[in-house]
């Protein structure tokens, strides 16, 4: 189960995943994240409690278009820092 | 009569066998009866059984004429007269006749000076009158009666026909539409779908513009409307209204169990006034019925005075009949599916229960602390009332819970859990009440909440002082009224769950704090259970040591025939901040440490309690334990109830130790 809220700030747009990002919920992250391509995406995973493998992928596909990706708690910052390191960062 | 008198009679015959339609008819005849009498108005004045009422069914007429059809009542007309006393009628002057004053008034407007009317009637019924109007002054003469007449019974026949031939082809369209009803019926399942498909053949029969479905839930004292048609609504009357029984029209034919008709005006109630300011004129609520109970109504109004006859009433009787059974059915599927749902989530969850390390259904414990819990958990138990187990993490919270729930009357049914500080606070309402498809962003599915899947059970909230405060006020109306929404739905559930609650946190001076309310803390306290610490119970720690080690060993195939009691005295000096769990994750550890078939237990793992002095080491407290064991059996080592016995060592084991440990045998001074 995840929900996903939207927070616009100006151009400025935070999406809150809240629960697990598994299955056909990344689908709908994916929308989510369609609609604000043209806004400044912060992803706020303080309380995302589980990714899975296509989870990660748009993840890593968010932050290779520019979005900011915000944890709280090992797992996901370890998720996080090992997708930046995948990518030399 | 005539030749030529017969003749066009004949061509009447004729006239009257080409024709169904009694226009057309009379439209044919005219000029075929001019051949035999100068005539300028011929009528067709018709008897309504149910009003009493002669009706201007036909009027055929050389000029142009100004004739208002409005019925009159029987004794009122002189085709009335005629219907009666079954005898021609000849009004020789219309503008001095004074007998029937508002039909002469009609023709001296149109300019008649006199007129004869004779008798419809046929072998089965009278049927009427048949008038011929003449503008210039005719003396009618026997002969002309008498031709007259044979048309009349001729035309009779005709009318017969016709009327008949209407009624078959009413009672045709109203059969089939009967069976469209019911074939859509038996195709429909959906409870808005099925009424859809209900009304559009309905329109067909009985012109109306306004339909609804409303159904009553048992216990309710108004009927809830679930569906609704009418283009022309102002939005008064929607959806999900609330009828009440009494004071309405369709309140009256549910209980009745009989139709309703009503005109505007006469329901003196908040519904009356709705529905004539919607422009609705009359209407008529059908009571659906089946064999075990009343459902609720169908209703139809219409914005015309009067809209509804007996025959429509029965027809929508039939209609009713068959759609009371269909909506019953309608609603044993959407029940049997909700059950379904409710069974597949019933069924994970208890699936992933199975996959969930635990206890339960093991409450081991014998010390006077434990005792007393236990001994609550046997007199609140049986009250349904709402507990809330106080206790630092790990003293076995759930377990207690578990224990309240099986000695309860609702042992059998589902014990739901869900532990507040786990579940992202976004996420919390939905675990709790559910929601529907598209309540928010992530919702791709309806979800049952925890409140629905322990209905008729328990729902044990753990952890329940991370509840944020926002959701607490919809948490207080669920423990109080028992009811509430799932997220994006305006359906009030109602459930029957009994609530257990957890927390090892200050409440009151998180109330003090305003950081929890304080009418869901009073409703949450109506019966505290203090579990104990287990440095409270410490003699309840060789017990649980015991069930520990059969428990792991089992699982990992080890034979741990021996736990040294000096290491239980040990343990039993320790102060557990983690408590049952501390103790219970030490012996899985030592467990899979222990190579031989005596337990060994990492003690130097524990994590000293600060308010111990530094000096204070394990070797120490086990010394302390020996020494005490030494003063109580009186320095007594060997033999039965000996220290040694008590220790559970041998004897040259205990003189080992005591020589290692450096204890010495105090001389009285």
């Amino acid at each position: 189960m995840l929900k996903i809220t939207t927070i616009h700030a100006g151009a400025r747009v935070t999406l809150r995943l809240e629960g697990r990002l598994v299955g056909p919920w990344v689908d709908e992250f994916r929308k989510a994240l369609d609609e604000c391509r043209d806004a400044t995406v912060t992803v706020d995973l303080s309380n995302t409690t589980f990714v899975d493998g296509y989870g990660r992928r748009v993840l890593a596909d968010a932050r290779a278009h520019g979005a900011h990706m915000v944890t709280a708690g090992p797992l996901m910052e370890a998720l996080v820092a090992q997708e930046e390191r995948g990518h030399g960062n | 009569m005539n030749a030529e008198a017969w003749q066009s009679f004949l061509e009447v015959s004729r006239t009257i066998l080409q024709h169904r339609d009694l226009a057309p008819l009379f439209r044919s005849l005219a000029p075929q009866l001019r051949s035999v009498l100068s005539f300028d108005f011929m009528t067709l004045v018709l008897h309504n059984p149910a009003t009493d009422r002669m009706h201007l069914h036909v009027l055929e007429a050389e000029a142009p004429a100004d004739v208002p059809r409005v019925d009159q009542p029987i004794d009122q007309s002189p085709a009335g007269w005629v219907l009666i006393h079954q005898q021609p009628l000849i009004v020789d002057d219309v503008a001095h006749e004074t007998r029937w004053p508002a039909v002469m008034e009609i023709l001296r407007a149109n300019g008649v000076a006199n007129s004869c009317f004779l008798p419809l009637t046929t072998a089965h019924r009278r049927l009427g009158a048949l008038g011929f109007g003449f503008l210039h002054a005719h003396h009618i003469d026997e002969a002309e009666l008498e031709f007259m007449g044979r048309v009349a019974a001729q035309v009779a026949v005709a009318v017969d026909n016709s009327l008949n031939a209407e009624a078959l082809a009413r009672e045709r369209d109203r059969l089939q539409a009967l069976l469209d009803i019911t074939n859509a019926m038996v195709s429909q399942l959906e409870l808005g779908e099925l009424f859809s498909s209900i009304t559009a053949c309905l329109r067909t029969i009985v012109p109306h513009e306004y339909s609804s479905l409303a159904l009553h839930e048992p216990g309710a004292s108004d009927l809830v409307i679930h569906a609704l048609e009418f283009e022309l609504g102002k939005g008064r009357i929607q959806q999900d209204m609330r009828v009440p029984i009494e004071g309405s029209p369709s309140g009256a034919a549910f209980t009745s169990g009989r139709p309703v008709r009503y005109e505007s005006g006469i329901w003196w109630s908040e519904v009356a006034r709705i529905l004539e300011s919607e422009g609705l004129r009359s209407g008529v609520c059908i009571p659906l019925v089946t064999r075990t109970r009343a459902l609720g109504t169908v209703n139809l109004a219409s914005v015309r005075e009067d809209a509804f006859s007996d025959e429509d009433i029965d027809f929508l009787s039939q209609v009713a009949a068959q759609a009371a059974i269909a909506i019953e059915n309608a609603q044993a599927v959407r029940e049997i599916k909700r059950l379904k749902n409710k069974l597949a989530e019933e069924k994970l969850y208890l699936e992933d229960e199975i996959r969930t390390d635990r206890n339960f259904g093991e409450v081991i414990g014998d010390s006077p602390a434990f005792r007393k819990a236990l001994r609550q958990v046997e007199t609140v138990a049986p009250t349904d009332a709402t507990v809330l187990i106080l206790g630092e993490t790990g003293t076995g919270k759930e377990l207690i819970a578990r224990s309240v729930h099986e000695l309860s009357s609702r042992g059998q049914r589902t014990f739901a859990r869900l532990n507040c500080a786990a579940i992202p606070t976004g996420l919390l309402e939905s675990e709790l009440f559910g929601h529907e498809k598209g309540a928010f962003t992530g919702a791709i599915a309806q979800r049952i909440g925890r409140f629905e899947l322990a209905d008729g059970g328990t729902l044990f909230l753990d952890e329940v002082g991370d509840i944020p405060l926002e959701l607490q006020p919809k948490l207080l109306r669920a423990l109080q009224e028992q009811e509430f929404e799932r997220l994006g739905s305006t359906r009030t559930i109602k459930v029957d769950v009994r609530v257990i609650a957890a927390t090892n946190r200050d409440l009151p001076r998180m109330v003090a704090e305003q950081k929890f309310r304080i009418d869901l803390y009073y409703r949450l306290n109506v019966f505290p259970l203090p579990v104990p610490p287990l440095r409270e119970r410490a003699s309840d720690i060789p017990m649980l040591v015991r069930y520990f080690t059969q428990k792991f060993s089992r699982r990992m195939n080890k034979h741990i025939e021996t736990i040294p009691a000096a290491t239980l005295a040990a343990l039993a000096e320790y102060s557990w901040p983690g408590n049952v769990r501390e103790l219970e994750n030490l012996i899985e550890r030592a467990v899979i440490l222990s190579t031989a078939t005596t337990l060994e237990i990492p003690l130097t793992e524990l994590h000293l309690h600060p308010a111990l002095t530094p000096s204070t080491t394990l070797e120490s407290a086990e010394r302390q334990h020996i020494l005490r064991v030494l003063e109580d059996t009186a320095w007594r080592i060997a033999g039965p109830d000996g220290a040694a016995e008590r220790l559970g060592m041998k004897r040259t084991t205990l003189q080992s130790k005591i020589k290692k440990l450096g204890i010495e045998r105090a001389v009285p001074k």
